[in-house]
């Protein structure tokens, strides 16, 4: 009833639902800023567990919820973007849909360097799960500033809309990234790229080149995403050169030299749907893209590795009912992978029973008590997805 | 025993400094405009060193300020509060370079551009470059988040620390994010570059290394006024182009390198110069020097020179990179500013800086990174003549007020200090500050590692009382 006062009667929706095993009352889906804050402030005052949704593209990311009771959904929190297209710069509410925001700006200079395979995600889930961009890199290169509602229900802003910036703690990155754990981001002030004025795919046979040969490749300056995608034989190096028509034409040439044609497109990574299926991000030494990708290969998925970004992405068919032999598999062979390539991993997707009891983020090792000392701070009730972030915060 | 004492016993006779004639030179950092004096300098050689120390500190009630080579231009190296003064110029080792992989790992005292030579056979390059690069340290460029004329094309400091070790203000070592870059949960390295000593001493930096751009063609537009080289500025942004540095030198500073040891035969009549850099594939960099010059021309232009070969080259940024030491020339202190503001207001902020400084009556000069639109205007001041020096405080307070309201920042990259945390009000709420104050209290809830820095002096009672807050309340395991 407190929640009816803060929100308004239409932002709360009394529909019991079961999502991530965690059985919930009702959703909540502020429309402001200050409705979303006085929720929180309310949440927190009673101790109610939230589990936060933007498009619900990345719900089967992450630890799964110890307790929850309400759903809020950020899809409302709908301000129009505001483009500077002098600065190359954009404040964007958390509901906007990336797909949205991507048609705003076809009109100007700039293009939006967040992707997501899913049509549906958000502005505010993609910084809050901060996958890294195939394309474009990491998230928190992008985020300027954060507008927040903390778990407290105050309303604090981090950075600011300028592209250099060092005025106080760098907030935006502990935030980027935090699953919602800390906080929830109300909007985001972001650095736009310049559009080039070409873009080509060019792509060759994997088979018969060195792993060292294919990451120059991929490393070439104009080379903006290098994937290695297929099985055996059908092993394709696919580039996607971006720029200007010198540097793209330049580039082109050298790679033509090399045997590459023109290819088509570079498949979206990782998309497709989100159920029956484990993916998993491991991050690797570039060097090691390779030996990473076959350990993976043996799980009998697909395999896209990205060797200038240090990544290898695998997927692997896993029923929601799998078996306890099917899921340690999985498992096993994503920390194999990660330890082969002297690194990490994350699983990004996977059925709810396969995640229960696992740590999705890999080993966090020693940093475990700082992380903890970090939520406590901002969220003292544990009322943010808890039980969602690493070791169970 | 004393903890001079027990400092010595630590890192032996040699690694502690505690006569006031050898803390003179302590006293500030290249901020000459707060000043504090330490109890002792202290040079460890190790990280376990370093956890020694700071547990002494700890166990005497002392705090401890962290200090690369003293560069810093916001007093964050200074003890303005007192204690001990950890210099880690002894830590100056490349540990490990790994050419394929692109990453080094390396102690914090190493100087910055002492990385770059010693990777330059490898075709590789630590791509930030403070104009201080010759005399910074790593760790120093952790703490500040360092920027230098190359942010543009190639981020700060921030985009290029995969992984760091640290001493936290408990005494405890932590390794932080990875070689690869990746890290399981928070994103405790972004967290941690930028904050500015306060977090932690960082003993180690695993860091990105850039390959050497195939070829680099630098520029000089010639402008009559610093407002046109500003709109040129807006202008090569516009167009989708990006440099690798877009850096505006204003005819005072001009004047101030030509009649220096910097002097690079910049002409005295223009009133500002718009240094253009672009990199890349050759062919490519020939065709963006073009798009350049028809921008500029466009502008307004009077010439745009095309630097003829390396040695031009050097000169050009040899200038650029010499002008805060040329201005030393003018007075005996230097007070250089930093905030940043959005690229398309720079003709407007520029013009209101000169106003005010010529108010004032004081001699202010700009040489700053424009395509990032971080501005430096630098007065040059005695700050032993009173009078004068309450005039450049207010001059700088009324810029950055301007800058702010121009929807800017008070820093871009010298960071906040001593010298802007009374200023921090003018962008963020108490509600904000609290926010950061958060994480302090995670890293060093007692706030003893560079207490006095970032947040507004009145701040500082319940800053530093954790059960003030209701810190003491929150279960940290
Ligand atoms: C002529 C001149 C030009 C400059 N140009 C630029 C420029 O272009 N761009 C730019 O960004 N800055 C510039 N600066 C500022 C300064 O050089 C940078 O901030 C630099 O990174 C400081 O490095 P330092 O080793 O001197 O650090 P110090 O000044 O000794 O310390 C700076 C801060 O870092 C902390 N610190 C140092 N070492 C550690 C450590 N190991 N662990 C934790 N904290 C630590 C200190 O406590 C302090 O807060 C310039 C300065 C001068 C004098």
């Amino acid at each position: 009833m407190e929640l009816r006062a803060a929100l308004g009667d239409s932002a709360v929706h009394q529909e019991p639902l079961e999502l991530e095993g965690a059985k919930l009352e009702a959703r909540l889906s502020p429309e402001t800023g200050e409705a979303l804050a006085a929720a929180l402030r309310s949440c927190s005052e009673q101790k109610l567990g939230l589990l936060i949704r933007g498009g619900a593209s990345k719900l089967s990311f992450a630890n799964a919820p110890c307790h929850a009771a309400l759903l809020l959904d950020t899809r409302r929190l709908l301000a129009p973007p505001e483009i500077d297209a002098e600065d190359g710069v954009a404040l964007v509410a958390a509901g906007v849909t990336l797909a949205s925001l991507r048609e705003a700006l076809t009109a100007t200079g700039w293009e939006l360097p967040l992707e997501s395979a899913d049509a549906a995600s958000t502005l505010g889930g993609t910084v809050a799960a901060a996958a890294e961009s195939p394309r474009f890199g990491p998230v928190r290169d992008f985020v300027l500033g954060l507008h927040v509602a903390l778990a407290s229900g105050e309303r604090v802003k981090f950075g600011g809309r300028v592209v250099k910036n060092v005025t106080g703690y760098d907030l935006n990155k502990l935030f980027t990234g935090s699953c919602g754990t800390l906080g929830v981001i109300e909007s985001a002030w972001l650095r736009l790229k310049p559009r080039p004025a070409v873009v080509q795919v060019l792509e060759a046979d994997a088979l018969g080149r060195g792993p060292g040969e294919v990451l120059a490749a991929c490393r070439r300056s104009s080379v903006r995403l290098g994937a290695v995608e297929g099985v055996g034989s059908a092993q394709r190096v696919r580039l996607e050169l971006a720029g200007d028509e010198t540097a793209v034409a330049s580039d082109s040439r050298e790679l033509a030299s090399q045997g590459f044609v023109a290819g088509q497109a570079v498949s979206q990574p990782e998309a497709g749907g989100e159920t029956g299926v484990f993916r998993v991000r491991v991050t690797v030494r570039p060097t090691a893209w390779r030996e990473v990708a076959d350990v993976l290969l043996l799980g009998g998925g697909e395999v896209v590795s990205l060797p200038a970004r240090g990544l290898v992405l695998g997927s692997f068919p896993l029923a929601d009912d799998a078996d306890e032999r099917a899921i340690s598999s999985v498992w096993r062979l994503s920390r194999l992978a990660a330890e082969r390539g002297e690194g990490s991993y994350v699983v990004a997707a996977a059925p709810a029973s396969a995640r229960a009891g696992r740590e999705v983020y890999g080993d966090p090792g020693e940093t475990i008590p700082l992380q903890r000392a970090i939520k406590a701070q901002y969220d003292p009730a544990g009322i943010l997805n808890p039980g969602r972030f690493v070791g169970g915060a | 025993m004393s903890l001079v004492d027990e400092l010595q016993a630590i890192v032996g006779a040699d690694g502690v400094l505690a006569r006031t004639e050898e803390l003179f030179a302590y006293e500030a950092d290249g901020l000459t405009l707060h000043q504090g004096k330490p109890v002792a300098v202290v040079l460890p050689r190790d990280k376990t060193e370093v956890q020694r120390i700071v547990r002494a500190c700890r166990a005497n009630g002392v705090p401890f300020v962290p200090r690369g080579a003293g560069t810093g231009l916001s007093g964050g190296a200074t003890a303005i509060e007192g204690g001990v003064v950890i210099e880690l110029q002894r830590m100056n080792a490349i540990l490990r370079v790994d050419p394929d992989d692109r990453h080094a790992v390396v102690q914090p005292g190493v100087v910055n551009a002492d990385l770059s030579k010693a990777i330059s056979h490898l075709g590789l390059f630590f791509a930030p470059d403070p104009s201080s690069q010759q005399a910074c340290t790593i760790g120093g460029n952790v703490a500040e988040n360092s920027g230098g004329p190359h942010t543009l094309k190639y981020g700060t400091t921030t985009n290029h620390v995969l992984g760091l070790e640290m001493v936290l203000p408990d005494g405890t070592l932590i390794r932080l994010g990875s070689a690869t870059g990746a890290c399981a949960g928070y994103d405790l390295v972004g967290a941690v570059v930028g904050s500015e000593g306060t977090l932690g001493i960082v003993t180690e930096a695993t860091v990105r290394l850039s390959p050497i751009p195939e070829c680099v063609e630098t520029m000089l537009g010639i402008f009559d006024g610093v407002v046109d080289a500003c709109r040129a500025v807006g202008a090569i942004i516009q167009s989708g182009l990006v440099p690798a540095a877009l850096e505006i030198v204003d005819q005072r500073t001009i004047h101030a390198v030509e009649d220096s040891v910097y002097a690079a035969g910049l002409p005295r009549d223009a009133g500002a110069v718009l240094i253009v850099e672009v990199d890349g594939p050759s062919e490519a960099a020939a065709s963006q020097v073009e798009r350049v010059r028809e921008i500029a021309l466009a502008e307004g232009a009077r010439e745009l020179r095309v630097a003829r070969d390396e040695e031009e080259r050097v000169r050009f940024w040899r200038a650029r990179k010499g002008a805060f030491g040329a201005m030393g020339r003018l007075a005996p202190d230097l007070y250089v500013h930093d905030a940043v503001v959005p690229r398309g207001k720079l003709p407007e902020i520029l013009e209101a800086i000169c106003e005010i400084g010529d108010r004032y009556q004081l001699k202010l000069s700009n040489v700053f990174h424009a395509g990032d639109g971080n501005l430096h205007p630098n007065i040059s001041f005695d700050r032993r003549d009173e009078e004068e020096r309450v005039r450049v405080i207010a001059a700088g307070e009324e810029i950055l007020r301007t800058c702010v309201e121009a929807g800017g920042v008070i820093t871009g990259e010298h960071g906040v200090g001593s010298e802007k945390r009374d200023y921090m009000r003018l962008l963020f709420s108490e509600e904000d500050l609290d926010a950061m104050i958060r994480l302090r209290a995670s890293f060093d809830p007692d706030r003893v590692c560079n207490p006095g820095k970032i947040f507004p002096a009145t701040r500082f009672c319940t800053e530093s009382d954790p059960k003030a807050r209701g810190y003491d309340k929150v279960p940290i395991s």
